[in-house]
């Protein structure tokens, strides 16, 4: 394609710069900022939670996971949501009532402890490097595809874009930057795909559900592989690799990556371990399957890391603070629950067409294009590549909104809790981090952004939200208690993650377990706070101070 | 009065100033809460820890039982309405509408339960005879509060409450 493609980028960078300006000085003529965020409506604030939480992965990911590895993967969305629904639960108004703006606030106002608070940022850092590390690569892999860049390529113009935002002082965390984000992102994401529904036409429509096995290639496709992907191959076969023909017999095959390869019509699709080929009866299946053969077991993991998680997010938290008190938070995390349902919802259509229509990105490894690329797939004419416009603009939105957020939370966490005194610093901070981030990102292309994403829910799921949990309705949890099983619920989780990636276990339980870790190292981290505070004596007025945080304050 | 309806002018402290206040001992910042507040909040944690185990409950019922039931229930995989797999709206659709369900029924229970007056957060209505009939009567008068949210406040059902009518 050509570089006019990246003009609807430029739009949604240059609308996000000017509201936030715009927002800035109308905040500042009105009256205190903080007195005009203390009338933020829940309604609003929910909006604004959503525009920061919806990121590349939500937009893009979960239908490219569902692409790559069947219906399952529509679990995602719903842990996603599922998380408010915990976090009004136990967390919302109990924490907005410790007027702590992040975890490591949290942990120095209900325990009084600055050394956890250190160490609550220290878990802040993994966190959001896990979860921007996938959003850089996804839109990075948007740009390669509508720019027809070098994938390295697209990893820095999306740097450069996160950068001179930031720079230039967009995005702030104004409330209603956020809230228009949410709502830019429901729309661009909610009409093309009722677009796609009406434009595909009915065969295309009964297809979708009732998908037949990408066995064989419809169609002569061809295919340029992301990375090196191993291929097995059923039948003997005669691809185009890179112009030239290479006969492939039996076996198993390397494909390079940035090859491209053209496979013959009618010629048996190989196959990828770890992906479940589009159609097939695992594909179909409603259970999240990475090819371990446990798929009840990957979707509790999957579940508890997500809904258990969301809580100890970093952007999300100081959402919650704009709110005026307790009883507005909870509303906030309620009604979050029911808009973040109404863009979810919308991810099976993506999901389910992506399956029919660009299956090769199963061969490809590119699945978290498929959204972006279902337009052009559609309509190869103006309107086709109008919508891939406002895909992109959407995908492009949500990328910079959570990058955003969660630069400042990173930074924010090192220029505040970790060596306090450079708060002045707090611009060149988060640029600096983006450089790091983007360095991180160039090597990780093996990553599928929603399956990444959800290692940073299993991460917080097992460190923050013991802490807050217990911190919120027990008062015998003591400093030492909340330490030790922070530490081992980080250990459990990206520990053995990265274990796994070292060792490369064999497909089953043990690679399961190493890959998901949440569905032991959440017990295993909650198990160890309350055993190891049982054994200490909380600090003095800590029943008070747990019980504070229960009482209305508006009554 | 301009004739403007400004807003009144609110003094606020910062998070991050109250943080810093309390970091540095200044044990006047916050004020402490008298034994009588206590006591309330004290109740309120409890019936509070209720309601939240009741949707607790279920979200689990959710999360836990609908994927175990599309594991174990291998019929429904053939099962379609008006054309679409009941299996896939199960995963696609369904969890959102119950979801939000359980966020607004556990948002009433939640505010009802502090609600000054009507429910946990007021004095127990009999003289506590003993430690159990006291809780059963906080448990009732909340629950019935929660349950009436929709309805007037003032006809909580009390007859069958061992509190002395007045």
């Amino acid at each position: 394609m050509t570089p006019y493609a990246l003009l609807p980028v430029l739009l949604v960078v240059g609308a996000t710069l000017l509201i936030g300006a715009r927002g800035v000085a109308a905040l500042r003529s009105t009256s205190d900022f903080l007195v005009a965020s203390r009338r933020v409506s829940p309604t609003l604030n929910a909006a604004a939670v959503s525009g920061e939480y919806l990121s590349a992965a939500s937009f893009l990911g979960i239908a490219g996971l569902v692409v790559k590895n069947g219906v399952g993967a529509l679990w995602y969305p719903v842990g996603f949501t599922a998380g408010y629904l915990l976090m009004l639960v136990l967390v919302a108004a109990p924490m907005r009532r410790t007027g702590a703006l992040t975890v490591p606030d949290f942990a120095e106002a209900r325990l009084g402890s600055p050394g956890l608070r250190k160490f609550s940022a220290v878990v802040v850092l993994v966190i959001a490097g896990l979860y921007l590390v996938p959003q850089f690569t996804a839109a990075g892999q948007v740009l390669t595809l509508v720019a027809g860049t070098p994938h390295w390529v697209g990893i820095v113009l999306a740097g450069a874009a996160v950068s001179i935002t930031l720079a230039l002082g967009g995005m702030r965390a104004a409330t209603y930057v956020q809230a228009f984000q949410f709502v830019l992102k429901l729309v661009l994401f909610i009409v093309p795909a009722l677009w796609l529904l009406i434009a595909v036409g009915p065969a295309t429509r009964a297809e979708a559900l009732h998908p037949a096995e990408y066995s064989t290639f419809p169609r002569t496709t061809e295919v340029t592989f992301r990375l090196d992907t191993r291929l097995q191959v059923r039948e003997p076969l005669t691809v185009i690799a890179d112009g030239r023909p290479l006969c492939l017999g039996p076996g198993e095959h390397v494909a390079p990556g940035d090859a491209t390869w053209v496979f013959p019509e009618g010629a048996a699709v190989p196959e990828i371990a770890g992906a479940a080929l589009p159609g097939s009866a695992t594909w179909q299946h409603p259970l999240l399957d990475g090819g371990n053969g446990h798929p009840l077991l990957a979707t509790f993991s999957l579940l508890v890391a997500t809904a258990l998680g969301t809580m100890g997010l970093p952007h999300v938290i100081v959402r919650f603070h704009t709110s005026p008190d307790g009883r507005a938070a909870r509303r906030t995390a309620a009604i979050t629950v029911a808009l973040l349902g109404s863009f979810y919802v919308f991810t099976v259509v993506y999901g389910l067409l992506g399956g029919v229509l660009v299956p090769e990105l199963y061969l490809s490894g590119a699945t978290d294009t498929a959204v972006v690329a279902l337009p052009g797939r559609v309509d190869g004419g103006s309107v086709g590549a109008l919508f891939t416009a406002l895909l992109t603009a959407g995908a492009f939105a949500a990328f910079l909104a959570t990058s955003l957020g969660l630069l400042l939370a990173l930074a924010g966490a090192l220029a505040h809790d970790l060596l306090p005194g450079s708060l002045r610093r707090l611009r060149l901070t988060a640029l600096l981090a983006a450089g790091v981030i983007v360095l991180l990102a160039l090597p990780a292309v093996r990553i599928d952004v929603g399956a990444v994403v959800t290692s940073a829910f299993a991460v917080a799921a097992s460190t923050f939200c013991p802490l807050l949990v217990l911190g919120i309705w027990w008062k015998g949890l003591t400093p030492r208690g909340a330490f030790a099983g922070m530490a081992v619920g980080l250990v459990a989780s990206a520990g053995v993650m990265a274990s796994g990636l070292v060792l490369r276990p064999p497909p089953g339980l043990g690679a399961l377990l190493l890959g998901q870790p949440a569905l032991f190292s959440v017990p295993l981290a909650f198990l160890t706070m309350v055993l190891v505070s049982l054994r200490d004596r909380p600090p003095a007025g800590a029943e008070a101070t747990m019980l504070r945080l229960h009482l209305d304050e508006t009554a | 009065m301009g004739g403007v309806s400004r807003a009144r002018r609110v003094a606020v402290t910062s998070p991050q100033t109250r943080v810093a206040l309390a970091r540095r001992g200044a044990a006047g910042a916050v004020r402490s809460l008298t034994a009588e507040e206590l006591a309330t909040a004290a109740r309120v944690r409890r019936r509070q820890l209720q309601i939240a185990a009741g949707t607790l409950v279920g979200a689990a019922v959710l999360l836990v039982g609908l994927p175990a039931l599309l594991d174990a229930w291998t019929g429904l995989r053939g099962v379609r309405l008006v054309d679409l797999p009941i299996a896939w709206l199960a995963v696609a659709v369904l969890p959102y509408p119950a979801l939000a369900l359980l966020a607004w029924r556990q948002l009433r229970r939640a505010e009802g339960a502090e609600r000054p007056g009507t429910d946990a957060a007021a004095e127990p209505l009999a003289p506590p005879t003993s430690e159990s009939t006291t809780e059963r009567t906080a448990e009732r008068n909340a629950d019935s509060a929660a349950d009436s949210a929709a309805e007037p406040p003032a006809a909580p059902d009390r007859s069958d409450s061992p509190a002395p009518r007045p």
